[in-house]
């Protein structure tokens, strides 16, 4: 697998991806052939990452994030549609390409307080993937590694267990974990929600630096909209599974045309007491993903529902790059039905 | 399996050194911990020089200044454990009796360990096809009663001291194996077990280098319980008499005090195997206990065993 | 004034590393009033978690608090055992939820089970209606509750953070603490769980001290405010006070650094250098090396905890130079949004 030079095919490509887990019913239901419905963690998600790229996914607690990251990596086999490494899909790789892609592609997973072998100092957790992947290395580039994630001196951390580490240390280890093998793609999962701003800005910093000088890509889950826009080339918008809304990032924040992104951005807390921000409108939570009516999955909460959200929206370019899912940004202009959102959906049940 | 390439074993080696050292550490800070180890160390150095420092042979007997057999006699100077009905001193018995017990215990302990290791590891790590039917087999074995099958088994082999720990061994793992692979199914849904698999590592790596660690406590716990659950086994194999009545393990004296029909009467006698059987067993499984609460695993609820 | 609920005085927090003692904390002061929301904010590895593990005697075993008191409702506690702990403190009077409250789920146990147990240890609640309060509480917290039923490994992230979010308001405890309860959450979530809390702050006596590193929930839900940096209490005061008239250089650095999204165009400073590792005795203010206007005096000694002015109660911060910051800040650039003095800002 190399670098195509055109740089046209995009380094990793998403393509009608589903995840569904199926929980098993219990006896009787086998018996009687009425297994529960399964829980839909990511339903229909498409996107193109190209190199350089930082494209940041946000949305709800539970909406299929981590889900999405995982079955991207393989951890578990997509129910449906398409991953493309380099253009290759991963259903049709050798164990060589495995091995290529297991190198190249690197995750950041969501919890650090799990993310490292509590039996590992964070000497042998950094030195690990070098060794799986027969990579020499120098007690300097270990220290440059953790010198990268603001960890200084490295000395005081390196023969440390994670138990002996603060949260915002283990995740920066973890970081650090996953660009010490210098990857094309990395994807990550929130990876400095536990930080403070000021460590969050350096860590940010270094990846955009990281993006530039390795021509590294990143996938960037995150909750939290107002760092985002630091990194995030482009946003997606997440809502019990599906993307409801892509914008670059500063349309996204300036004129979200999905009501969900609206209630999102209405959320983000502001750093003054004296600011009266009402606490969001929003109540309850999503729908549970196993119950799903057919329709915007937002429906239940939205507060600009009509009656035609009964019906599943489709995608339209609302703006330049932006496409929003949602009734209010077009008209039923004739009497079409909505199939092309039915058929590539699949959401109506 | 690149367990070979250069410095993989040096890290690994240097880890179980760590572990190690660090849980003696925690034990040595522990009062019932100490306790207990120090009990099991004088076991173990009875256990080797036992038969030198005995009063006598054990199986000798020994008559009185007139020339009869001493049967029975209570405690005196001479015999501070008294004798048995068939004249022998029931210290020297009791202190040879420690080699059979140990054997008995760290052999039987490390067949229930190795086994229930094995089989719960593989069964939950590697999951679906494999884990039902390994699971099938503990299933089937948890069904088997000890000492019924025991019976039956000496017959066929005969009654052998060593057979009698293979087959103490061969049933009790199954209570580890269940537990060590709830264990396992749970650690590895942990994210740095995901994130080792997802940097490329094989199977056998990922068992070896983080499933075996951090299952270690348990593993642990599970080798000195069974170390207690062998000696109890193999006592009641031998009181039942399916065990070799020329071992003088503490099992069988109990059994020939029962025999001679003067278990109330000679107290001297009966007494102190029944309670070096308990005090052993207690401590060896105490010592697991303390190791496990100690570094920070404990899970009452996993406690099931045999 | 009435006794304060849960203080702290001059405590300071050792870990003993192969490397020598590290402090973690060292002389912290400040208290908590009943009824109080108060935070605790400073950067990562600042000793936030730290401090109040060794609250409910959740230290590691290498750490301890070597100096200082503990006390909750008057009475010392930092010496109390395990026993005492779960006896007259755990759940009932604290609850805790643990920064890494998304793995202290046992996983084994299904959620619901988890609920009826404590509730069987700690309270006089029957079975049922332990369920039944369960369930309330999963709503509140934006969980269907018809899902308590399930194991931990069925949730997601955000959902584990929930639902021990759940059994920390379970028995109405007196003060909840709780180490970065949204840091797993999206920010609508996040927003209805302080909307939950601002019902129980108004309808109850139930004290919070909320740990973050995200200064802008404790301004908005918090009345108190504590700066941690490298192991010291730098200033602790109303978020009034300190958003008006933040005193100790890190506190106006920090500021500083904060992403508002009411100026999204405002370029975010850094506040460059690390806080020192401090092995054995601190003796110096923490922030020194990474102080714009350190002079030789703070190299010397730990500053002390002092008033601000006379007009501002409570309002503290440790620096030699507390009388002079407010001119000192005027050396730093504008940014928008952030005017000097800190009038409210509209
Ligand atoms: N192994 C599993 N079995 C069953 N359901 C699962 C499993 N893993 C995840 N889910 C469900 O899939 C949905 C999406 O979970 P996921 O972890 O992807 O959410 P997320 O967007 O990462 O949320 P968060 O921000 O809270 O981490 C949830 O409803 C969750 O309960
Ligand atoms: N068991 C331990 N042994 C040695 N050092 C420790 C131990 N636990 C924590 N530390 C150190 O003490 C300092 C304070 O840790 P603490 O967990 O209190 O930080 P924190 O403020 O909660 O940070 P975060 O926001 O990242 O969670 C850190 O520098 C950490 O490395
Ligand atoms: S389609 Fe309807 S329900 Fe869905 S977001 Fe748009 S307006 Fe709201
Ligand atoms: S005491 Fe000195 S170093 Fe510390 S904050 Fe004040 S001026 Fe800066
Ligand atoms: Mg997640
Ligand atoms: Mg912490």
């Amino acid at each position: 697998m190399e670098v195509n030079p055109m740089n046209e095919t995009p380094v990793l490509e998403i393509r009608n991806l589903e995840k569904y887990f199926t929980r098993k019913g219990g006896f009787l239901d086998s018996l009687f052939g009425s297994s529960k419905e399964p829980i839909r963690a990511v339903d229909d998600v498409s996107l193109a990452l190209d190199q350089n790229e930082v494209q940041g996914i946000i949305g709800e607690s539970g909406c299929g994030k981590s889900t999405l990251l995982k079955t991207v990596i393989g951890l578990t086999d997509p129910t449906g549609g398409d991953i493309f490494y380099k253009g290759k899909p991963l259903s049709e790789f050798s164990k060589r390409d495995w091995k290529e892609f297991r190198k190249n592609v690197q995750i950041i997973f969501q919890n650090p307080f799990e993310s490292l072998d509590p039996k590992f100092t964070v000497r042998e957790s950094l030195i690990e993937p070098l060794k799986i992947h027969d990579i020499e290395y120098s007690e300097e580039r270990i220290h440059d590694a953790l010198d990268r994630v603001q960890l200084n001196p490295p000395q005081k951390y390196l023969d440390r267990l994670p138990k002996q580490l603060s949260g915002g240390e283990k995740q920066r280890v973890s970081i650090a974990r996953a660009i010490i093998v210098e990857p094309d793609v990395i994807l990550a999962d929130e990876p400095v929600s536990m930080l403070d701003v000021s460590t969050q800005a350096a860590i940010l910093r270094l990846l955009s630096d990281l993006t530039e000088e390795l021509g590294l890509s990143m996938l960037y889950i995150s909750h939290d909209l107002s760092t985002v826009s630091d990194i995030c080339d482009l946003i997606h918008v997440m809502y019990l599974g599906r993307v409801v809304e892509t914008a670059p990032t500063n349309q996204i924040l300036g004129q979200p045309r999905h009501p969900y992104s609206q209630a999102l951005i209405d959320a983000i807390p502001i750093p003054d007491p004296f600011s009266d921000r009402p606490r969001t409108a929003l109540d309850g939570s999503p729908p549970s993903p196993e119950e799903l009516e057919a329709g915007c999955r937002f429906k239940d909460r939205c507060p600009e529902r009509m009656p035609r959200c009964d019906t599943a929206p489709k995608k339209v370019e609302t703006d330049p790059d932006q496409f929003t899912a949602c009734h209010l940004h077009y008209e039923e202009s004739d009497s079409r039905p909505n199939t092309e959102a039915a058929l590539q959906g699949g959401n109506t049940q | 399996m690149s367990l070979e390439v250069g410095g993989i074993r040096s890290l690994k080696d240097r880890f179980l050194i760590r572990d190690v050292l660090s849980g003696l550490r925690r034990l040595m800070d522990d009062r019932p911990a100490k306790l207990a180890m120090g009990y099991l160390s004088v076991m173990l150095v009875l256990a080797v020089i036992g038969p030198h420092i005995a009063p006598y042979p054990y199986d000798k007997i020994l008559f009185s200044e007139a020339g009869q057999i001493l049967r029975a006699q209570p405690p005196s100077l001479a015999h501070p454990l008294g004798t048995t009905s068939t004249g022998q001193d029931v210290l020297s018995r009791m202190i040879y009796g420690v080699r059979p017990t140990m054997i008995t215990g760290l052999l039987g302990g490390l067949i229930i360990v190795t086994l229930g290791g094995m089989v719960g590891i593989t069964a939950g790590y590697l999951g679906g096809q494999t884990d039902n039917v390994l699971m099938r087999i503990t299933d089937f074995i948890y069904s088997i009663p000890l000492i019924p099958f025991a019976i039956v088994l000496v017959g066929v082999f005969g009654i052998d001291f060593f057979v009698t720990i293979f087959i103490i061994g061969g049933i009790l793992w199954r209570g580890s194996a269940r537990v060590l692979r709830s264990k396992v199914l749970q650690i590895k849904q942990r994210p740095y077990i995901l994130m080792t698999k997802a940097s490329g590592a094989s199977t056998p790596y990922i068992i070896l280098k983080h499933i075996v660690p951090n299952v270690g406590s348990m593993v642990i716990l599970f080798f000195a319980m069974g170390i207690g659950y062998a000696i109890i086994a193999q006592a009641g194999l031998a009181f039942v008499g399916v065990s070799n009545p020329f071992i003088p393990s503490w099992g069988v004296m109990i059994r020939n005090a029962y025999r001679s029909g003067l278990v109330a009467d000679a107290w001297w006698w009966s007494l102190p195997p029944g309670l070096l059987i308990s005090t052993t067993v207690l401590s060896a499984i105490m010592l697991g206990r303390r190791f496990e609460v100690l570094s920070g695993q404990t899970d009452d609820a996993m406690l099931e065993m045999g | 004034m009435t006794e304060p609920l849960l203080e702290f005085r001059d405590v300071t927090i050792q870990y003993q590393t192969n490397r020598g003692p590290v402090t973690a904390v060292s002389g912290a002061s400040f208290s908590i009033e009943p009824g109080e929301f108060s935070g605790l904010v400073g950067e990562s590895g600042s000793g936030k978690s730290t401090l109040v593990k060794s609250v409910i005697g959740g230290l590691d075993s290498n750490g301890e608090v070597t100096a200082g008191k503990i006390l909750y409702k008057g009475e010392e506690i930092q010496d109390y055992t395990e026993e005492e702990l779960n006896e007259k403190i755990r759940w009932k009077e604290i609850s805790y939820i643990p920064q890494s409250s998304m793995n202290s789920l046992d996983p084994l146990q299904r959620v619901s089970e988890q609920a009826v147990e404590i509730a069987s240890v700690h309270s006089d609640l029957s079975k049922s209606e332990a369920l039944e309060r369960f369930k309330e509480l999963f709503e509140i917290v934006g969980l269907s509750p018809d899902r308590i039923d399930d194991y931990p490994h069925q949730f997601s992230g955000g959902m584990q953070q929930r639902a021990i979010t759940a059994l920390a308001l379970f028995l109405d405890p007196a003060l909840i603490i709780a180490d970065e309860p949204t840091t797993a959450l999206d920010v609508i979530m996040q927003d209805q769980i302080f909307k939950y809390l601002d019902r129980v702050k108004a309808n109850t006596d139930t004290s919070m001290l909320l740990i973050t590193h995200d200064i802008s929930v404790v301004f908005e839900s918090c009345e108190q405010i504590a700066v941690l940096h490298g192991g010291q209490v730098c200033e602790s005061g109303s978020v009034e006070d300190i958003y008006r008239n933040p005193t100790h250089p890190y506190s106006i650095l920090l500021q500083r650094a904060f992403p508002d999204i009411r100026y999204p165009d405002r370029k975010l400073e850094i506040i460059e250098g690390h806080p020192p590792e401090q092995l054995g005795e601190v003796t110096e203010c923490s922030f020194v090396e990474r102080c714009p206007w350190a002079v030789d005096a703070c190299y010397e000694n730990a500053p002390p905890l002092e008033n601000v002015s006379e007009s501002e109660q409570n309002h503290q911060s440790a620096c030699f130079r507390n009388d002079e910051t407010h001119a000192l800040k005027g050396e730093l650039t504008e940014l928008a949004g952030l005017t000097d003095g800190g009038e409210p800002n509209e």
